[in-house]
């Protein structure tokens, strides 16, 4: 390429002309304001030439050095602008399925908004095919300003300069970063390479060269740019993670890991030129808070007709493994053993007592209407059944997944219209409310399926097996999407992000990990408790609050830094979840107890026991 | 009978059973023959919580040493009543607290049984109850949950050596799945354990068995943890310690006690694991009951927490037995062989010709053949005491220590890959020098322990080059020098002895703090006290304090040598192991089996066939200052000894009681060394001179494909078992059709072309090849088919050749007989 004979120029320039003539064509179209303008032409540039031959007259006059580097720049902002079309095109997908699902619901709204007397049968199995084939007159104006705000939400996520650093153009230019080529790479030359080198790469892992680094190895990338504690690497050489590294050798000198640490802080420079990578944690901004759906029917749906009668209670506590909190109204459920308890949370009195016969449940849930709760459970080694209760009249709604062994996983999607679970069987099992029937099944799982979750815009499912298997699949094909590695150990828990751009993922390795859902990769990883960590939830402004078998519940911001720990429960906490939009966080524990604390203060504000006796509800005034 | 049973067991028991001295009432007025003795088990009965259960069996010894189990023929009578309750079957149940006095009555036999009852409630304890469940169960075992990697994502330590993480499995993981304490009966264990969903491994227990209500009163009790202080168990009795049963079918109950650190006691037979380590001669079920079947002994274990311990079953044959009045002991080992062949009924073969015993004290004393001179020499002497005589002889010969320095060479693993030619020089002369000079054992072993300095300057320094690593050096000191492997119990409790995880790194603390470093010689190294430098615990990741395998903690301020402080205990008078360890080494190579066999492996699963002999041996050569040569001179005057390889038909399937002597291989060394000794013609080994004996070999790395093909020992580990004995079909070749014994026959320089040359005639070359190589003259039978043999060969070389090959490669030859 470089100065070789003037003949092979000719074609070269033609390609020249091609990427500047689109070049040119980009930087014409309208742009949205904080989208940065296509890379610059040369100044000796003139205005776009017309013919070949003033191409070439326009070429002929420069110095094949300056025209090699144009090309170069020519050719990165060529790659850039595909790089943009195919997210666009990812993100017609992704509206387009968006469009899909809100037109289901819309066919689904139009079923449940039939006299409440009718509630007791399950709404799917009247809803024949046609209604959903039939293209909605209405739009539903909800979803799509949701769809709208949630673009620009997106794209709001500019790259920042890390946080350790000032840019360095602000600085005097005697200030150098630390970067791969001159600081790093002598570091790893000297501690690591002799493992993970071109020939054997332990690891999958290659040190000596800043592009093999940058890939990762074999369980996925080790540098998170601006992240050093989310970086593997890092983790490692620190001893925080194992196998601790160099491999049975001393930890590194404390200045040598303090470059490898200011090196990832900086943003991973490759070599004295480069720039600051895009810093991973600008994609953890915190987000507006979603609003809420509505409810067609008008007010917050609390529980009218529904049973209140208490079943005996146990000789101990069931074990306080599921708790969900409307998303709409002020009502929590408290799983338990043949029963759940649905408590007001502001008079927090008993409201309702959905039976469950079936066992002790063990995974509660709210659609995002707050008009049905789903639970699932059974008695282990023996049953286990997804029940689909409607809250206004504690009846059911839907009973799926019959199996042999107790459900641990379940969710319904936003749009009440796909009920995933799974449990022992390795299997997840997707059903189609509409027409009653299989939608589709996961058998992708070598272990058993610990925990699945549907993102809010109803496009994504999530799924997690004990052996720290992760996958994120298109919701409604079931197509894979992500595979995501990294989980050494059962996976507890998984909540998506408002927005449903990042999942949350907690597990026995201790550590939450939040994946970005454009492209799979890790974003964040932090160890959140001194045992497994088993809870996780987002709250609408995406703080997080987890659960662990430390027995602490520990809230945390947005992007994973701690922001408090409440008053421990004194035994394993099971599950861990926002309630009242974020204001408050309620956890459960082995023992059977539930605490709720205030987000704001960390107070507890009350406790409740699974099994509340039958005269607790007289007690509490109902 | 009964005292001698007891004395019988007493060894290996002794610290665990302490309130159990057999209560003896004799019958009155009874004619003689029948009844003669009633036991109760145990005898005092400490019923420490009111909801405990203790049984008592009774036993009667007849006069001919036969006990039997009457628990449910006698009568029992308590004083005050009250107090507790017979609820038959022998057990008792605390209804007060209180003393009293129990009465057992039977055929005009009485036994008493002291109690004492308590009225505090026990409170369940997962260690203490639910872990010897799922021991007892099977569930921790290591084809099931007990697996390191689990068994269907649900792990329990391997037979309960991690207690915490098996309480936190089974009751936390899983969101708590496994046990349900709202709803008992739901529990997923209670389903899978009785089988009543689908379960792996099946229905372990049923809802009627003592073991589900053990963990249903622990899910009822919400699966309580238990607190830090909570007892331990201290020790572990069986009763009776040993019994006597008629063949085909007797049976006899057991009882399991288990001591704990608060000083309660507890009958636990309902929780231990029982199993027989000899099928064919009693059984053992789930509950303890032992079944007598073929005559011989049987022991039977019980294994409860960290714990095992042995019942000795001796199974006859119910009909009449004399023992031979010729029969009389020459020394006291005499004596105890014969006591346990009584009980077993066993009759000793008659006492070995004069040939054999020679031929036998050569070889096991020297590692030689006798000269044909000194056999005629032998057999020609008339007067009494001659075989005395001869072992005197012997054991003052230079050949003696040689064998006991190879010995050495195999235990502390003497071979040059590892210390290099000099290293391998100057430390097995070392070791054959003190030998020589007749260093007592504990001095020798101190001085390896202890060693320091310059591995060339201090050969014994040597010892700390062979292995560098804390725990297999303690693992090898364990087995070498008190013939204990501990190797198991660096990964998890040992499941067949007391040795726990703990024990293991405590022990390996002793060698933590060893120094190496290199000499101005680079192929020296110098050994030197580090003061410094830890073993940490696998499990815990704790720095492991130094504690004495099977004894205490000893205070060791920081930076002396801990060495020193392992070694003052090891050869102190009173150690248990280091006497007994070398006397059983020493008995083994004399006998061709260990009275603990294989000697480096002592475990209670693996109990002595004398155990006082043992013990009585191990006094005796502490007394003796560690002579070696005054213990070898007991056991080859010993009748036992001396005893001829013929069976008769009470000892034909004996192979435990020294009731005959076995027939063994020459090892390698010796059977090389016999066959240049035999043809005259020396073997050549690298680095030795000319005509150097196998025997004086230092180094396992010497190249010798005859030593090698024989199964001499590489030298890799401390095992004894590395020495192999058994025949492969290379050995047969080697000496059918290899050069080793064909080209030594042929030799110019040989035996026989030496006679040939002086013109000796063949019969009197036939005599001297028998009494060279079997140490005994032809018989008339054999001189008349080698005079036939050699008048149809070619000439009388090449018939002569032909019988020297055939004498070489008989059996009589290749045995020590």
């Amino acid at each position: 390429m470089r100065n070789r004979g003037g003949s092979r120029h000719l074609g070269l320039l033609a390609t020249v002309g091609l990427v500047v003539f689109a070049a040119a064509a980009a930087a014409q179209e309208p742009k949205p304001a904080d989208k940065p303008p296509p890379a610059k032409p040369v100044q000796a540039q003139p205005a776009p030439p017309q013919t070949l031959d003033q191409l070439l007259d326009a070429l002929s006059k420069m110095d094949p050095k300056q025209l090699n580097e144009h090309l170069a720049k020519l050719e990165a902002a060529h790659k850039k602008l595909n790089d943009e079309a195919a997210a666009l095109r990812n993100q017609l997908k992704s509206k387009e399925a968006q469009a899909a699902a809100v037109k289901r619901r819309i066919d689904m709204l139009k079923i449940l908004l039939r006299p409440a007397g009718d509630a007791g049968k399950p709404a799917p199995k009247t809803a024949a095919a046609p209604v959903k084939s039939k293209p909605s007159p209405e739009p539903a104006p909800q979803k799509m300003a949701e769809a709208k705000t949630a673009a620009p939400a997106m794209a709001a996520k500019t790259p920042k300069p890390a946080p350790m650093t000032t840019p360095p153009e602000a600085k005097e230019p005697s200030v150098q970063l630390v970067n791969y080529e001159q600081h790093v790479k002598p570091i790893l030359i000297e501690n690591c390479v002799t493992c993970h080198n071109p020939d054997k790469a332990r690891g999958g892992l290659i040190v000596d060269s800043f592009g093999t680094l940058m890939e990762g190895g074999s369980s996925g990338e080790v540098l998170s740019a601006g992240d050093p504690d989310g970086s593997r690497l890092w983790l490692l050489l620190n001893h925080e993670e194992k196998p601790h590294m160099p491999w049975k050798q001393p930890k590194l000198a404390d200045a040598q890991l303090k470059v490898i640490r200011t090196w990832i802080e900086q943003g991973v420079l490759a070599d004295a030129d480069s720039k600051p990578q895009k810093v991973a944690r600008a994609g953890m901004a915190p987000v507006d808070a979603v609003p809420s759906p509505r409810v067609a029917s008008g007010g917050a749906p609390l529980p009218v007709t529904a049973p209140k009668q208490l079943a005996a209670p146990t000789a101990r506590p069931t074990a306080a493994v599921a708790l969900a909190a409307s998303p709409v109204a002020p009502l929590l459920a408290v799983c338990g053993t043949r029963q759940i308890v649905l408590y007001h949370a502001e008079t927090r009195a008993i409201v309702a007592v959905l039976p469950y016969p079936e066992g002790t449940v063990r995974r509660l849930q709210f659609t995002a209407d707050g008009l049905w709760l789903l639970a699932a459970g059974g008695t282990a080694g023996k049953q286990g059944i997804v029940v689909i209760f409607d809250v206004a009249s504690g009846q059911r709604v839907a009973e799926l997944e019959k199996q042999y062994d107790a459900i641990p996983a379940a969710a319904i999607d936003p749009y009440r219209e796909l009920v995933a679970a799974g449990g022992s069987n390795r299997v997840v099992r997707v059903h189609d409310l509409l027409t009653g029937e299989v939608a589709y099944e996961i058998r992708k799982h070598n272990d058993w399926i610990t925990a699945v979750a549907f993102s809010p815009d109803a496009t994504l499912l999530a799924t997690a097996d004990r052996s720290g298997g992760l996958f994120v699949w298109e919701a409604e094909t079931g197509r894979e999407v992500h595979e995501l590695r990294g989980h050494a150990g059962a996976v507890h828990d998984l909540a998506f992000r408002p927005g449903s751009d990042a999942l949350a993922s907690a597990g026995e390795d201790r550590s939450v990990r939040l994946w970005n859902m454009d492209n799979g990769k890790q974003i964040k990883r932090f160890n959140a408790h001194g045992g497994a960590t088993l809870a996780v939830d987002f709250a609408p402004d995406a703080r997080l609050t987890t659960g662990g078998a430390d027995g602490v519940v520990k809230l945390w911001n947005p992007d994973g830094g701690g922001l408090r720990t409440f008053e421990p429960l004194g035994d394993w906490v099971y599950v861990a979840r926002f309630l009242e939009r974020g204001k408050l966080v309620m956890a459960g524990n082995w023992a059977g107890q539930v605490h709720i604390f205030e987000a704001e203060t960390g107070r507890r504000v009350w406790q409740l026991d699974t099994n509340p006796h039958p005269d607790a509800q007289v007690a509490l005034g109902d | 009978m009964n005292q001698r049973t007891n004395r019988a067991t007493r060894t290996r028991l002794a610290l665990l059973c302490l309130a159990c001295t057999p209560c003896r009432v004799a019958a009155d007025d009874k004619p003689a023959g029948t009844l003669r003795t009633l036991n109760a088990h145990p005898t005092v009965v400490r019923l420490s919580a009111s909801n405990d259960v203790q049984r008592v069996v009774v036993v009667v010894t007849e006069e001919s040493g036969l006990t039997r189990d009457v628990t449910d023929l006698a009568g029992f009578a308590f004083s005050p009543e009250g107090i507790v309750e017979h609820v038959g079957g022998g057990l008792l149940v605390p209804r007060q607290a209180g003393a009293a006095v129990l009465t057992i009555a039977h055929d005009g036999l009485r036994a008493e049984v002291k109690i004492v009852a308590a009225n505090t409630e026990r409170s369940i304890s997962f260690r203490n109850d639910v872990e010897p469940v799922l021991m007892k169960a099977g569930c921790n075992s290591g084809a099931c949950h007990g697996n390191a990697r689990g068994q269907e994502g649900f792990r329990l330590s391997l037979f309960g050596f991690d207690p915490q993480m098996d309480y936190i499995n089974l009751t936390r993981q899983a969101s708590g799945r496994r046990l349900n304490v709202a709803e008992p009966d739901s529990s997923l264990m209670f389903l899978k354990a009785t089988a009543q969903v689908g379960h792996g491994g099946g229905e372990r227990f049923t809802k009627d068995n003592p073991l589900f209500a053990v963990v249903d009163r622990w899910v009822r009790a919400g699966l309580p943890n238990d607190p830090p202080d909570v007892p331990t168990l201290t020790g572990l009795s069986i009763l009776p310690r040993a019994c006597v049963l008629a063949s085909g079918g007797a049976t006899q109950q057991t009882v399991v006690r288990a001591t704990y650190s608060d000083g309660t006691e507890r009958d636990v037979s309902a929780l231990a694991l029982f199993s027989t380590l000899n099928e064919a001669s009693a059984v053992i079920d789930s509950n303890g009951r032992v079944t007598a079947k073929d005559p011989g002994e049987a022991f039977v274990m019980a294994r409860f927490g960290t714990f095992a311990v042995v019942a000795q079953i001796v199974v006859v044959a119910d009909q009449p037995f004399e023992w031979p009045q010729n029969v009389r002991p020459f020394n006291y080992i005499d004596e105890a062989v014969h006591a346990k062949l009584r009980k077993m009924r066993v009759r000793p073969s008659a006492v070995a010709s004069d040939e054999v015993f020679l031929r036998r004290a050569y070889l096991d004393i020297l590692g030689l053949l006798p000269t044909p001179a000194e056999t005629e020499h032998f057999l020609r002497d008339a007067a009494a005491g001659k075989r005395a005589r001869l072992i005197d002889e012997l054991l003052q010969r230079p050949e003696f220590p040689e064998v006991w320095a190879m010995k050495w060479g195999e235990m502390l693993r003497i071979e040059s890959s590892k210390l290099g030619v000099k290293g391998v020089e100057l430390y097995s002369s070392w070791i054959r020098d003190a030998i020589f000079r007749d260093v007592p054992l504990d001095r020798i072993v101190r001085d390896l322990l202890t060693a320091e300095g310059g591995s060339f300057h201090n050969p014994p320094a040597n010892f700390f080059l062979v292995e560098t690593s804390p725990t297999t050096m303690a693992e090898n000191v364990a087995q070498v020098f008190m013939g204990v492997r501990v190797q198991c119990a660096q990964c998890h409790n040992h499941p067949f002895e007391r040795w726990t995880q703990d024990d293991y790194y405590s022990f390996a603390a002793f060698f933590a703090q060893i120094g190496r470093k290199r000499s101005e010689d680079p192929r020296e190294t110098i050994v030197y006290n580090s003061g410094g430098g830890e073993v940490k615990h696998l499990r815990t990741g704790q720095n492991a304090r130094p504690k004495f395998l099977g004894g205490e903690v000893p205070d060791i301020p920081g930076g002396q040598d801990r060495r020193k402080v392992f070694a003052d205990w090891l050869t102190a008078r009173d150690n248990p192991w280091f006497a007994q360890c070398f006397v059983n080494r020493v008995w083994a190579h004399f006998f061709g089996r260990g009275i603990v066999d294989p000697p480096d492996d002592v475990r209670v699963s693996n109990p002595p066939s004398h155990p006082e002999l043992l013990e009585r041996l191990g006094q005796k050569l502490v007394e003796s200052g560690y002579d070696i040569r005054a213990l070898v001179r007991d056991i080859c005057n010993s009748r036992t000894y001396q005893l001829s390889t013929r069976v008769n038909e009470t000892n034909a399937r004996d192979t435990r009681n020294l009731s005959h002597a076995t027939i063994r291989r020459l090892s390698a060394e010796q059977l090389l060394d016999a066959i240049c000794a035999v043809t005259q013609v020396r073997e050549k080994f690298a680095g030795l001179p000319l005509g150097a004996r196998a025997m004086q070999v230092a180094d396992a790395k010497t190249g010798s494909y005859f030593l090698g093909t024989f199964g001499r020992p590489p030298r890799q580990t401390a095992c004894t078992c590395e020495r192999r004995d058994e025949p492969t079909l290379s050995q047969a070749l080697h000496l059918i059709n290899g050069p080793t014994v064909w080209e030594k026959i042929k030799s110019p320089n040989g035996r026989l072309e030496r006679l040939l040359e002086a013109g000796s005639q063949p019969d009197v070359i036939v005599n001297e090849l028998y009494l060279a190589a079997l140490a005994r003259g032809p018989t008339e039978a054999e001189r008349a088919a080698a005079a036939a043999h050699i008048a149809a060969s070619k000439d009388a070389r090449t018939g002569l050749q032909d019988l020297f090959w055939a004498v070489l490669n008989s059996h009589e030859f290749v045995f020590n007989h």
